[in-house]
């Protein structure tokens, strides 16, 4: 088994947090480019990609237990403060570090559009320190600080069109409910430490005292709400449908995955019963498919729909993982893992597209999508792809991921997994009331010329900037679909992790 | 990897590469779309033609492609004697309906998506068939859902196209998913997703038997528009553009058939498909009688014919359950007959439309003196559908009448022939008005030549299928006892 370690997962985080510093002041002083700030910026996602990746092969064959670490010293930079055998976090984390470092390298282009660029860059920076340090975080403090600084980063980047009311209204709105969350998280943590008299994960276990149970409770609550499981869902369809669609991709693509992992593995190792916890997010899981699918099917802005049908596919990725923990079945786990990967390439490259789209032709709404007849195939051939692999049509990940689900789910003769299979494959059937017309908008012909654009007769170039990033994820969902075999073998590592969280 | 193993393969592969092609660049080329798509599906069809020596020799081996190994799922194709009749239909089909639309679809710049798209349809039937096992045969089953519903919202006839697509697409993407979940259960019971060890032993738990099996012929009926899920049918068929309606029509039913032999039929034992068999029989008397009615009050000429889809499926799943080997052999000809005539009575309605322009029966009248040679060829495809003997689908409807006196039900045999008196009605209700009841057109024009080859072809066709069954019944024959004596 190839057994995926990060020494010193402090680096990444030091190199992401010099690098926004170093970004802001280079802009502000120097006035550099857009170009310049954004290739800065995926260099050094890049360096943190490439750091994790070489780190993982070099100690592949080194044994570190997660639960190695002492009590001792409480600074940030001691082996204290984070995990280094993490598999679930590095697999997060590469998915993370590989989208922010294409996202980054599409602003080059289109951040044109807007002023401020200099604390675009930082902020995007900073808001993937965030995520980063919380997957790794092995100690409760340090795990809020670092929640704070990705909730606060992303809600200024939604935010970050401040001359539309509606960007404003959703980064306040995210913010409110965000930082109710936030409150929520600390209260619990306040009685984690009452009870055991220790911030660290490692020394929290079991306590049946009331504050213990109550701190969990208050803990896994507020990130239910960071992870947006209905029925506190109610900020991400204003907040990803109104937010930069670089920022969307992001957001949508990974951030939540990533919180909702975090908040699933610190529940588990502070003692919650995973039976109770798997029943617990079945019921919400359930709602999130039903509640996304069909607020779905009312939409008629691109980005609020993509920000519903999130909604929905984390209702999948809780179900798969819900199912895990309630049967003791890794392959569930598995599927769980599965499908947020492949949520994650093809969202970012459905958000990712649809900037396209609004860049050039200025389409926002459903119906402008027929504009895309006037630009070159490609991006239109890369939004439906996009879209069957998250309408989970074969042979695309999502399916791979729905068929792996579902063999999990089937042998079991429990009539509660039976029900919510039956759900899930109902809620695919519903989400097809919305995939499909996108579809549909998308290769029509387009029936008026566009009012704004003058020169409409010579067909459009993209910019390679915006053209490379959709390349490379069309082809890293083809390179999936030809060949799973590979993503079960990491996925399964990060599986199994969480099954030995359980107690 | 050896030759033979490779043309399986490549009976996909010369279709779906020039699809993508014909997708990302084909804006430069579209001028030419016609001319490749026409080249890609003869090259397939001589490519399984040269397949069939291999097939009668019995080397037909799999194509077998690694694909999630820990999953026990390996991507395999094969052809086999089942799967023949259904592949030659469905390559048969696509070069009439590629020939068709070269004359009946007008020329634009999105010539290229189309026949992208037809090609990509074709290459989801015939992947269908070629599969060997349930992964790879799910995917080329969507496949041909994807492409044939968004050939129907471009290119459909009238305003209603987009909400048709919406309901073909969601219909039958709900038997998709009833075939699915059958699947899933029959692969979580065995472990491998491969069709040949799926026959070699599956031990079914035998409480599950009966749900795998309704599911399968749920979903397969869907896609075979059997009363009450034909609701998909003749929405769609009236609203595709005609190529499509032809592949719609005479090759995409005939895929629920398959379906129905491959799987359900195959892998349980006849002992255990007996549950099945008097539902069958009733769902197919129902379907005919329905069918058949609902063409007798249409006014629509080409809802009409799509109508009279519903009532020949409801033949072919009569056939099928009664589970004697002439009832399957009937339903598997009446497959092969019924596409053949299906498309030549959706081209002769193409004719009339385009000539006349008119699709309402009461508008078109004395067609005969103007038109001679679709008078013909129109009454030589009614004949046939009404089941006169020495034109095509007579023989199989002899099987299939047949067979029903084999089982204990004779009542049933004896409706199932009462029935297709009303497809002669309505037929001859078609025929008799649009050619012989007096009155005047008012203009005639001039009609594609492409769409008079395919028409005049396919005719002769009907009448070369029906004076000499012998070649294809001997293909068809071989294998299909097998599902009766169980095992492969």
């Amino acid at each position: 088994m190839v057994i995926h370690t990060l020494q010193y997962p402090q680096i990444p985080l030091l190199i992401l947090g010099c690098m926004s510093v170093f970004i802001f002041i280079a802009a502000r002083s120097f006035r550099i480019s857009n170009v310049s700030m954004a290739l800065l910026t995926a260099l050094s996602f890049l360096l943190v990609f490439s750091y994790m990746i070489f780190e993982t092969q070099l100690l592949q064959m080194a044994n570190h237990s997660f639960k190695d670490f002492s009590n001792t010293i409480d600074n940030l930079f001691s082996s204290t403060a984070f995990y280094s055998y993490e598999p679930g976090a590095i697999f997060i984390g590469l998915i993370t570090f590989g989208l922010a470092t294409l996202i980054s390298i599409y602003c080059a282009e289109y951040l044109n559009l807007d002023r401020r660029q200099h604390a675009f860059y930082p902020l995007l920076i900073l808001m993937i320190c965030g995520l980063t340090g919380m997957l790794f975080s092995a100690n409760l403090m340090v795990l809020y600080l670092f929640c704070e600084l990705m909730s606060i980063c992303a809600y200024a980047l939604v935010a970050f069109r401040r001359r539309t009311d509606t960007a404003i209204e959703a980064g306040f709105k995210y913010l409110m409910m965000g930082s109710v969350a936030s409150i929520v998280i600390l209260l619990g943590i306040t009685l984690l430490f009452i009870s055991y008299g220790s911030i660290h994960i490692s020394d929290m276990q079991g306590s049946t005292s009331w504050p213990a149970q109550i701190g969990t409770l208050f803990f896994f609550a507020g990130f239910c709400l960071k992870s947006a499981l209905v029925p506190m869902h109610t900020w991400l369809p204003d907040a990803h449908g109104r937010a930069p669609s670089s920022i969307s991709a992001i957001l949508s693509g990974i951030l939540v995955q990533g919180v909702f992992y975090v908040m699933l593995k610190i529940t588990l190792s502070l003692g919650f019963d995973h039976v109770l916890l798997g029943t617990i997010l079945l019921c919400l899981s359930l709602l999130n498919i039903v509640v996304g699918n069909l607020m779905g099917l009312v939409q008629n802005h691109t980005k609020r729909l993509l920000g519903y049908s999130t909604i929905a596919q984390m209702g999948y990725i809780t179900l798969c993982m819900a199912i895990g923990l309630r049967n003791n079945s890794t392959l569930a786990l598995q599927s769980g893992f599965f499908i947020i990967m492949a949520h994650a390439l093809a969202k970012s490259l459905a958000f990712l597209t649809k900037g396209v789209f609004h860049y050039y032709v200025g389409a926002s709404e459903i119906k402008h999508l027929r504009r895309a007849s006037t630009l070159p195939i490609f991006p239109s051939l890369a939004f439906g792809i996009s879209i069957i692999s998250l309408a989970a049509l074969p042979p695309f990940p999502g399916f791979t991921g729905k068929w792996i689900a579902l063999s999990s789910f089937f042998p079991s003769s429990d009539k509660t997994t039976i029900l919510s299979a039956l759900v899930f494959l109902a809620g695919s059937l519903i989400a097809f009331g919305y995939y499909f017309p996108l579809l549909l908008a998308l290769f029509s012909k387009s029936q008026k010329k566009v009012p704004d654009q003058k020169e409409n007769k010579t067909q459009k170039k993209i910019s390679f900037w915006m053209s490379f990033p959709i390349v490379v994820l069309v082809i890293s969902i083809l390179l999936i679909s030809i060949a799973p075999q590979y993503l079960m073998d990491i996925s399964i590592e990060a599986a199994q992790f969480l099954m030995g969280m359980m107690r | 990897m050896k030759t033979q193993e490779l043309i399986n393969l490549s009976v996909l592969l010369v279709k779906l590469l020039p699809a993508f092609l014909l997708l990302i660049i084909g804006k430069a080329v579209h001028r030419y779309a016609k001319w490749i798509a026409l080249t890609a599906s003869l090259a397939s069809l001589g490519l399984f033609i040269a397949y069939i020596p291999v097939l009668q020799q019995g080397l037909n081996t799999p194509l077998n492609l690694d694909y999630l190994p820990s999953m026990g799922i390996q991507l395999s194709l094969k052809i086999d004697w089942l799967s023949f009749p259904f592949l030659l239909t469905e390559e048969f089909v696509t070069i009439f309906a590629v020939i068709f639309a070269i004359g009946y679809i007008k020329p634009d710049d999105r010539n290229h998506i189309f026949y992208a798209l037809l090609l990509l349809f074709s290459a989801g039937m015939s992947g269908t068939t070629l599969a060997n096992d349930i992964f790879l045969f799910y995917f080329f089953w969507e496949l041909m859902l994807i492409a044939s519903a968004l050939l129907v919202v471009n290119w459909g006839e009238s305003a209603k196209k987009t909400a048709v697509a919406l309901k073909y697409f969601i219909i039958t993407h709900l038997g998709s998913l009833l075939v699915l979940v059958a699947f899933i259960m029959v692969y979580s019971q065995s472990g491998t997703d491969h069709f040949s060890a799926l026959w070699d032993g599956v031990q079914m738990a035998p409480e599950t038997i009966p749900l795998i099996g309704t599911l399968f012929l749920l979903g397969f009926g869907v896609k075979m528009a059997v009363v009450p899920f034909h609701i998909w049918l003749p929405d769609t068929h009236s609203e595709a553009p005609m190529p499509v309606t032809i592949m719609l029509a005479a090759a995409m039913l005939s895929m629920g058939t398959y379906g129905i032999l491959r799987f359900p039929m195959s892998f349980l034992t006849p002992s255990q498909f007996a549950m099945f068999t008097l539902p069958m029989m009733i769902m197919g008397i129902i379907s005919e009688f329905y069918g058949a009615i609902m063409a007798l009050v249409e006014t629509d000429i080409k809802r009409i014919i799509a109508y009279s889809s519903v009532s020949q499926m409801g033949y072919i799943l009569f056939g099928l359950g009664t589970l004697t080997l002439s009832g399957i052999v009937g339903a598997t000809l009446h497959v092969i007959y019924h596409a053949i005539v299906k498309a030549l009575l959706f081209c002769c309605v193409g004719w009339i439309i385009k000539a006349v322009g008119q699709r309402n029966i009461k508008d078109i009248r004395g067609l005969h003196k103007k038109l001679p040679l679709l008078t013909t060829c129109t009454i030589l495809g009614a004949l046939s559908i009404a089941g006169v003997p020495a034109l095509a689908i007579f023989n199989s409807e002899w099987l299939i009448f047949s067979s029903g006196f084999q089982t204990p039900y004779i009542a049933l045999a004896i409706l199932e022939i009462l029935g297709s008196i009303l497809t002669s009605a309505y037929i001859l209700r078609l025929v008799g008005t649009m050619f012989f009841v007096p009155g005047e057109v008012s203009q005639t024009h001039k009609v594609p030549f492409s769409v008079k080859l395919v028409t005049v072809s396919l005719t002769i066709l009907t009448v070369i299928a029906g004076i000499f069954p012998k070649p294809l019944f001997n293909y068809v024959v071989n294998e299909l006892p097998l599902i009766l004596g169980g095992g492969w």
